[in-house]
């Protein structure tokens, strides 16, 4: 087994940035249309969600120290239902790690490259991708160390030349008609902050003396008030109008003008959240290729990044038929089914393990 | 006979020794006789050897010696007035003493054969390193002679811990190799480890220590440079004490050090003078490492994809001048850049004297003419210019190159994707850099360890701690010592699950 190639830091990094990148873009308008002004705190219902995920990783971690899920699930479900749990496992990785292409895709042709083939944009994101999974988690690890910072201060950055066109009265009336609205209204980044179980995946890597639980919760904490602060400035900006709009976040970079000189930051904020993105899409790039590659049982996952790749950029391609679908599809289908298998079948794996440790383990150490 | 040992028989030696220095005119075979009886022969190369001293450190003394001592053990090198005298006893030993210049003493009777450290030949001076200057600091760099830099070095760091191994490297022609390290400060099994990578070198010749470099390197595909190499003494001896080790061929001023790490070739010995200016001109030479890399492929990308990002006046302005040239502006950026790379090639081989024929050739005719006549516009004319000042603020040489090399596939890059492009090619670079290690050490290792003390700043020298880049112990700086298990990683830990 090998040990500290990543740092409690660099796991915070890239679960944060996982979960952030696509939810920046598609939290803000479904969160508009159920809570309306309440919109700006309802991320915070989602923490739950967050910190379920990371439990869930953490515990399943500590039972089987030193291996992914796929690795002890032949374990816990015995040899046949192992793999087919782990083909839900693969499937899902895939699925995440397609229709985050897609979004990328979608956004990138319609925002800046129009009339570029869709194909080339998938293309070659993926293969820079592919090098970095066929890297490692060392160099995921050590990439968002560079990325993240960039791409997070220069999002907040542009997003203090808002200041002085919010307008706090949009948050008015205060919870209307009740919390209710607010917590509908926070289903979607529910299930984008589900996504932290892909932590399974990476907290072997970590050294055995680090705290990796209280790394994942503070994520969780980190990521709901970087989505608060999301949600505010859309609805400080467009009060009641964010639920109409695609990508409110971008009309707001789009919108900052300061000086007559520093104008439609779009291109610059387009250009640092790419490199967020390539981290969220090689985390779950690598999450797909090391399931695979656990579930026929092959001694080194490298081999199998490029066809994996290749997988991944063709379901994208053919997820969609058009950008309307996909946006109908992340605010309503999606949720569900990131809760479902991020939440749901890990608490299950999770009870199975208690339930068989149970009788076995009298001397098993708790944490 | 045996070959390979040296027989106690004189003329025998000899009869195996002249057919190896046929048709050499400088080996010189000098026979001489020891009371007028005992044969005996001194062999040397004519211009290698201090002349003067060979006789009267040799000749004279030989020509006074009885019969009995000189074939007495021990007495003819304990006796002659010669600093450094070695009893060889293997032909091929013999051999490479006389082609090293110091010259051997055969004597009839015995089965050894004496080589005299005379070696002598005329070397450059000292003189001012030319690729590494600075304003304040020493402006010593070393010579070709492996002898007077590991003296210099010796006389930099007085230490008894510097210890300065030599072995061969080179099949047909071996050069002398010394490693270099401070027993007490250098990483555990790093001597180890480039110990065994030079003696597993394979290759005909080492001219120079960028040969070795090559071979030595974790990742010979990288563009990046994994060894430092630097003729400062100085920066040598301020990276032994950071518990690295260095390698000094014979033939060459250029030392090279590993591992190497990013921020090293970034690093100037002037930063250490002053906290203020070291910690700006680092943040400049972040920031025109930067402009090296991305600035033409900016301008590409901003002026075809993104023209709404530059402010309305300049966009006018920058429109105005682009309305006559025939090219788009990728090949604009990539002819200008082809024809600045070209003036710098061009710039190293010639002659001092015709060197302002190619500052006015590339100032008038590239510049001024090529804007009149309507070619390129200004503007791609300074990013080019500005690109070009940025790459010659890299203090290292060998870091600028993969710049400047990398420079071309992100323009193509921007130029077909716009700043995705852009990105996509910086987010490549900095995955490559993130996978890559020198000598078992990532190469974005921090100057100091857990701290960005000495990398993003370079803060003030009282609070840099002495836990230094990667040495074995992490000395405090009251002198007391902290143990603490350092890893030594293998060199093919990179990338396996």
């Amino acid at each position: 087994m090998e040990t500290s190639k990543l740092s409690a830091l660099q796991l915070m990094l890239l679960l944060f940035i996982t979960v952030f990148t696509t939810a920046e873009f598609v939290v803000p308008a479904p969160t508009a249309l159920h809570a309306g002004s309440d919109m700006w705190f309802a991320p915070i219902w989602s923490i739950p969600a967050g910190i379920i995920a990371c439990g869930l990783a953490y515990r399943l971690h500590r039972l089987y120290p030193g291996q992914n899920v796929m690795e002890f699930l032949p374990q816990l479900l015995g040899k046949i239902p192992g793999k087919l749990v782990g083909l839900l496992i693969v499937v899902s990785n895939l699925q995440i790690a397609s229709l985050v292409l897609r979004e990328y895709v979608e956004y990138i042709m319609g925002s800046f490259l129009d009339s570029t083939p869709m194909i080339v944009i998938a293309a070659t994101v993926i293969l820079v991708c592919a090098y970095a999974v066929h890297g490692g988690v060392e160099v995921l690890g050590k990439c968002s160390l560079i990325f993240v910072p960039l791409a997070v201060i220069t999002l907040f950055v542009t997003l203090l030349f808002l200041l002085p066109d919010l307008e706090v009265r949009n948050a008015l009336p205060f919870m209307e008609n009740g919390p209710f609205p607010s917590i509908t209204g926070s289903y979607v980044s529910q299930g984008w902050l589900s996504e932290l179980w892909v932590a399974t995946f990476f907290l072997p890597f970590l050294p055995a003396r680090s705290r990796p639980l209280r790394a994942m919760v503070g994520t969780v904490f980190v990521t709901v008030l970087s989505l608060v602060l999301i949600n505010s400035v859309s609805l400080f900006l467009f009060g009641v109008l964010t639920k109409e709009l695609n990508y409110p976040i971008l009309v707001a970079v789009r919108y900052v003008s300061y000086t007559n000189f520093i104008e439609h930051m779009e291109a610059a904020g387009m250009a640092v959240w790419v490199l967020a993105l390539i981290l969220k899409l090689s985390v779950f790039y690598y999450a797909s290729v090391v399931s695979t590659a656990r579930l026929f049982s092959l001694p080194n996952y490298q081999p199998l990044t490029l066809p994996i790749g290749g997988v991944i950029m063709t379901t994208a391609l053919f997820l969609f038929p058009n950008r309307e679908t996909m946006a109908k599809f992340l605010s309503t289908e999606a949720p569900v089914i990131f809760l479902s298998s991020n939440i749901l079948l890990p608490l299950l794996l999770w009870v199975i393990a208690e339930i068989r440790r149970k009788p076995a383990g009298k001397g098993a150490p708790s944490s | 006979m045996d070959a390979t040992t040296l027989s106690p028989d004189l003329s025998a030696n000899l009869q195996s020794l002249q057919p190896l220095f046929a048709d050499s005119s400088d080996v010189v075979f000098h026979p001489l006789t020891i009371e007028g009886s005992l044969h005996a022969e001194l062999i040397y190369v004519e211009n290698l050897s201090n002349l003067q001293r060979v006789e009267w450190g040799i000749l004279t003394p030989l020509g006074t010696m009885s019969r009995e001592d000189a074939l007495t053990p021990g007495h003819i090198e304990t006796t002659l007035p010669v600093g450094k005298v070695t009893v060889l006893c293997e032909q091929k030993a013999a051999v490479q003493s006389v082609l090293s210049g110091n010259p051997i003493l055969l004597v009839d009777g015995l089965s050894s054969a004496f080589s005299f450290g005379l070696a002598e030949w005329s070397q450059r001076a000292i003189e001012a390193p030319p690729g590494e200057n600075v304003i304040r600091g020493p402006h010593e760099a070393f010579n070709e002679t492996l002898a007077t830099n590991l003296a210099t070095m010796r006389r930099r760091v007085r230490s008894t811990e510097l210890k300065t191994p030599q072995l061969t490297v080179g099949l047909v022609t071996p050069t002398p190799v010394a490693i270099v390290y401070l027993q007490n400060l250098a990483r555990p099994g790093l001597v180890e480890e480039v110990k065994n990578r030079l003696q597993s070198v394979r290759y005909e010749q080492i001219q120079e220590s960028g040969m070795l470099e090559e071979l030595l390197q974790d990742q010979p595909y990288s563009l990046f440079p994994q060894l430092l190499s630097t003729e400062r003494p100085d920066v040598v001896a301020s990276h032994l004490l950071e518990g690295r080790v260095a390698i000094f061929t014979e033939g060459t001023p250029f030392v090279l050090i590993c591992p190497g790490n990013f921020y090293s070739f970034i690093q100037s010995p002037e930063d250490y003078d002053n906290m203020f200016k070291g910690t700006l001109s680092r943040w400049l030479r972040y920031l025109f490492m930067i402009i090296a890399l991305l600035l033409p492929a900016a301008y590409v990308a901003i002026t075809t994809y993104h023209q709404e990002m530059i402010p309305t006046v300049l966009l006018l302005t920058i429109a105005k001048t682009r309305e006559q040239v025939p090219f788009p502006a990728l090949v604009e950026a990539l002819l200008m850049e082809l024809m600045f790379e070209a003036l710098r090639e061009a710039g190293l081989r010639l002659p001092k004297q015709v060197g302002a024929a190619v500052s006015i050739v590339g100032a008038l005719v590239i510049g001024q003419a090529a804007i009149s006549a309507g070619l390129v516009t200004p503007p791609m004319v300074m990013v080019v210019a500005i690109t070009a000042i940025a790459s010659f603020m890299i203090p290292h040489y060998a870091l600028s190159i993969p710049f400047r090399m990398l420079r071309f596939p992100i323009m193509l890059l921007s130029g077909m994707l716009g700043l995705v492009g852009l990105v996509l090619g910086f987010a490549v670079i900095v995955i490559h850099l993130c996978g890559m290690k020198s000598f078992g050490v990532p190469y974005f290792s921090l100057q100091r360890p857990q701290s960005l003390a000495d990398t993003l700043v370079r803060a003030p020298s009282r609070l840099l701690s002495r836990r230094l880049f990667l040495s074995a112990r992490n000395e405090k700086k009251q002198g007391q010592l902290k143990k603490q298990p350092a890893a030594a990683q293998g060199r093919n830990d990179h990338g396996n699950q």
